[in-house]
């Protein structure tokens, strides 16, 4: 099924309009381009002639695709098989094949070929993580109009953010090249994190369940900082306890299985060495030395001394970064990035900073506190269920009966009426939970109305049932909902045509 | 009387956008369908019957149809023979044509409770006048209520494939080599390099079959909605609220309701290409094979029979040109020719009044058939066919058109 991107000719009409003078024509079943007196500037050459968008527009000569610029000359030649939209910054993806997956792919920018189309992937780098650059891993439509694997749409990426081009040509072979085409680095590493500082952290991942990683120069000299790659295994990079980082503001952190340190854009030590090292965030890491742990500035600067017992980074979705620790004495409060304790360490235990709260315990219980340092939820909870998204209600347990209830944060106020037993997630929207009772799994409003009944067997399928009666325009699953329901995703293929069907098996 | 443009609607600001469709696209539009329900009669001695029940579920109701599907989807026979009266007896006995009618008016098979819901959403009625007419008892809101039945509800089919399969692979690479040569010997006799291109495609699409074919056997029935129907379901079954006795009243006159034969069709199992499919991925080959069989046989349907003939909608018009988003998979042709339809309503209800005829454009047939793109086929790129308009005049956006031969 092909489907129409109405949003895609919106806005070409909406663009186009700010070109207006250039119009698409057509005769004899072939199309050009007349101005706004109706005078022929491109004459009817093509089969298939797209309005204007921001100055360029998509025409078609039997099967290959180019594009004209606004003056109706031709902007890049149609002699490609499939052809990307532009991004803001004037680039382009084109590629030549039979098909899509197979073909070979370039890129211009405006009407200069920047890369040669040899590569069976080329993009731009997603802001928001390392690149896996294997073959295949950019999966694009002819209008550009998919987004890739990796999450990434070409022509939505501003490549001036990050301002080099990736590709793959093959087995082994992957390269990163500048805006201008020129060619920065070729490694048999496949895994880039976002170059910064002049360097490329290229990261290769073997058979044998290693990482072996490499800084790589590019200013043209190719030079790595390491003599040899640095080997470090896969599960352990996964919790971050070994690993090598990407540089930022002119350090990068190596993690190795008994030392870590950091490293300048030549490769040179900064600082000192620690047992260990992790990433604090945006700004900072935590590095443990002896029996502590405390906050390292990126230029090597020790920000506190190693005087807490253990210091948790905070999650990514907040506007002010606190680091939840316990010091050595056993109390636990907030530090900034500056190392000073903006919330007192007068707490037994203080959970991870996310959407600018934390959950604290005292005596009494666990309750919410924000980053003014001030009690909003009263601490007399057994848990609290925190979420990263910030939700208006938070789903507690009381340690008077062990059952669930919803709190609306900003009023303190219970709104549960009937409880939960066990809490399995909290809804993606906030007003509803996973909730389960021994093997069985359903769903819950946040006053606690069954919306899908604790009759399913796992989370997944009360989620497939709840987007079920959503599509019937339901707020509350029904007994022959959930019949036609259970019939529908466990189709029957076993009746034999001379048998009479039995009857709960029919929805209707 | 009033000229039914419900759908000029949504369809205006395409057309004012472009006079020209985004390369891959189906246009989602809102008009009345007929609707479909299908069902596989699966041989349990064929060897690839469960790959070809997994991909059949995976087959979606084609866009110019309501899904009207129940739950009951596939049955087995345990070899070849099936006929035409085992099938019916199916029918029969398990109350298909009752369950249909249940389906349109969302009857809860557990209290009774109906709903006009579908009703007015596949009728594209404003849903507040539809209820308004009715509460009044209103002559338009009978009339409405008629149009309905006739329109939507005795438009509904049913549509039962079986599935043969059928395995050439010895021979395919064979085959292969030949139809490269031949192609060969064509272009060099005619002088033409664009048919040595085409042998050369057709060796490779040979070959790369792999040698499975599907051939479908497919049995049209319709819903009979007649006055006597409509008349016991409204007065005897429907209600709005749980009740038992109305409820015991449907389950009991099931019968009440039937399925009237219309015709039947077989696919030629001719080749499909898998080019374009990784032969990691089999199923797709599969589901490709299925699906371009079962789309054959609909199209065939409705070549064959009138009353399965659907309308599709007029996207553009232009210079004694319409855009229309159908193509191959619809059956389209060079040879082929349709009728312009205009909707009128008139005191509630709608018909269809021709106003013209079109014809193809040879060169701009779209090639809309599954995976047509993936395969690099000729015309898969297009987003629409377009037609030259061979009589008629005032012909716009919102009018239909429907096939004549």
């Amino acid at each position: 099924m092909k489907k129409l991107f109405i949003a895609f000719i919106l806005i070409a009409t909406t663009a186009s309009c700010a070109f207006a003078d250039l119009q698409v024509v057509e005769k004899k079943g072939k199309y050009g381009y007349a101005d706004s007196d109706g005078k022929v500037v491109v004459k009817h050459q093509y089969d298939e002639a797209r309005p204007f968008v921001n100055g360029r527009a998509l025409v078609r000569q039997g099967n290959k695709y180019g594009y004209l610029q606004e003056d109706g000359k031709v902007l890049i030649k149609p002699e490609w098989d499939f052809i990307g939209a532009f991004n803001k910054d004037g680039y382009v993806w084109v590629a030549k094949g039979k098909t899509l997956a197979d073909s070979k792919k370039g890129v211009y920018h405006e009407g200069k070929v920047v890369i040669p189309a040899k590569y069976s992937t080329v993009g731009f780098f997603n802001p928001e993580g390392e690149f896996d650059v294997a073959p295949g891993r950019v999966n694009v439509s002819k209008t550009d109009s998919k987004h890739s694997q990796t999450d990434m749409n070409f022509s939505k990426l501003n490549s001036a953010d990050i301002p080099y081009i990736y590709a793959c040509g093959g087995y082994n072979k992957y390269l990163l090249f500048d805006l201008d085409g020129k060619q920065l680095i070729q490694t048999s590493a496949n895994l880039f994190a976002i170059p910064s500082d002049g360097i490329l952290l290229a990261t290769e991942i073997r058979n044998s369940g290693k990482y072996e990683g490499n800084y790589y120069k590019l200013d043209g000299s190719k030079k790595r900082l390491f003599k040899r790659n640095v080997y470090y295994p896969a599960d352990e990079a996964a919790k971050n306890k070994e690993n090598l980082y990407g540089f930022k503001n002119g350090t990068a952190a190596v993690c190795l299985s008994d030392k870590a340190y950091l490293i300048d854009p030549s490769g040179n030590r900064v600082g000192k060495e620690y047992s260990r090292l992790e990433s604090g965030g945006r700004e900072v890491y935590i590095y443990t030395s002896g029996n502590g742990c405390g906050l390292l500035s990126q230029d090597g600067k020790e920000i506190t001394g190693a005087d807490y017992k253990v210091i948790i980074p905070p999650h990514a979705k907040n506007t002010t970064e606190l680091f939840a620790a316990s010091n050595k004495a056993g109390k636990s409060g907030y530090l900034n990035t500056e190392g000073k304790e903006v919330i007192p360490f007068e707490y037994e235990a203080a959970g991870v900073w996310v959407s600018d709260r934390g959950k604290v315990k005292t005596s009494k219980g666990y309750g919410m506190i924000n980053s003014d340092g001030n009690i909003f939820i009263n601490p007399q909870w057994e848990d609290i269920y925190v979420t990263v998204e910030p939700f208006d209600h938070l789903w507690m347990k009381s340690k008077k009966d062990g059952m669930w209830y919803a709190v609306n944060l900003a009023t303190d106020k219970v709104v549960t009426t009937s409880p939960v037993k066990d809490l399995e997630a909290q809804h993606l929207a906030g007003d509803k939970a996973y909730v389960k009772d021994g093997e069985k799994h359903g769903m819950v409003a946040l006053n606690g109305d069954v919306i899908i009944p604790l009759e399913f067997e796992n989370s997944g399928t009360v989620e497939r049932a709840y987007k079920y009666i959503r599509g019937l325009g339901k707020n509350r699953m029904g007994t022959t909902d959930k019949h036609r329901f259970l019939l529908y995703s466990n189709p029957n293929t076993s009746n034999k045509l001379a048998d009479k069907v039995p009857s709960e098996q029919w929805d209707y | 009387m009033r000229i039914f443009k419900y759908i000029a609607v949504g369809v205006v600001m395409i057309v004012s956008a472009s006079t020209l469709f985004a390369e891959t696209n189906e246009i989602e539009t809102q008009y009345r369908r007929p609707s479909m329900y299908s069902v596989l009669v699966s041989r349990t001695d064929q060897e690839h019957s469960a790959k070809i029940i997994d991909e059949f579920y995976n087959i979606e109701t084609p866009s110019q149809y309501n899904n009207h599907d129940l739950s009951i989807k596939v049955v087995t026979v345990p070899k070849k023979g099936t006929g035409e009266s085992d099938i019916d007896n199916w029918l029969k006995v398990n109350a298909i044509a009752s369950r249909l009618v249940g389906k349109w008016f969302d009857r809860d098979i557990f209290t009774g409770e109906c709903s006009l819901d579908l009703v007015k959403h596949r009728g594209l009625y404003n849903a507040t006048e539809f209820d308004k007419e009715l509460a009044a008892r209103s002559a338009r809101g009978i009339a409405m209520l008629e149009d309905a039945g006739e329109d939507l509800i005795g438009n509904t089919f049913v549509l039962v494939h079986e599935a043969s399969y059928i395995d050439h692979g010895k021979r395919s690479k064979v085959a292969g080599g030949i139809l490269r040569g031949l192609g060969l010997l064509a272009g060099v006799a005619l002088g033409s390099q664009s048919l040595v291109d085409m042998g050369d495609n057709l060796g490779s699409i040979t070959e790369s079959i792999k040698g499975f074919r599907v051939k479908f056997h497919t049995r049209l029935y319709r819903l009979v909605w007649d006055d006597e129907a409509s008349k016991i379901f409204y007065t005897q079954m429907w209600t709005q609220k749980p009740d038992e006795k109305k409820k015991m009243a449907f389950e009991d006159g099931r019968d009440t309701f039937h399925l009237e034969y219309i015709g039947e069709v077989t696919s030629s199992g001719s080749n499909t290409s898998f080019l374009g499919i990784s032969e990691k991925h089999p199923e797709i080959m599969v589901r490709k094979a299925c699906t371009r069989a079962i789309d054959d046989n609909i199209r065939d349907l409705q070549s064959n029979f009138e009353v399965f003939r659907v309308k599709s909608p007029i996207m553009a018009v232009r210079d004694g040109v319409i855009d229309v988003p159908i193509g191959m998979k619809e059956g389209i042709n060079a040879d082929s020719e349709y009728e312009v339809l205009e909707a009128v309503e008139k005191k509630g209800k709608i018909s269809y009044n021709r106003i013209g005829t079109v014809k193809p454009i040879n060169g701009k047939i779209w090639d809309n058939r599954y995976m047509a793109l993936e395969e690099g086929a000729p015309g898969a790129e297009l987003a629409c066919t377009t037609f030259k308009i061979t009589s008629g005049h005032n012909i716009e956006v919102g009018h239909f058109i429907r096939q004549i031969k």
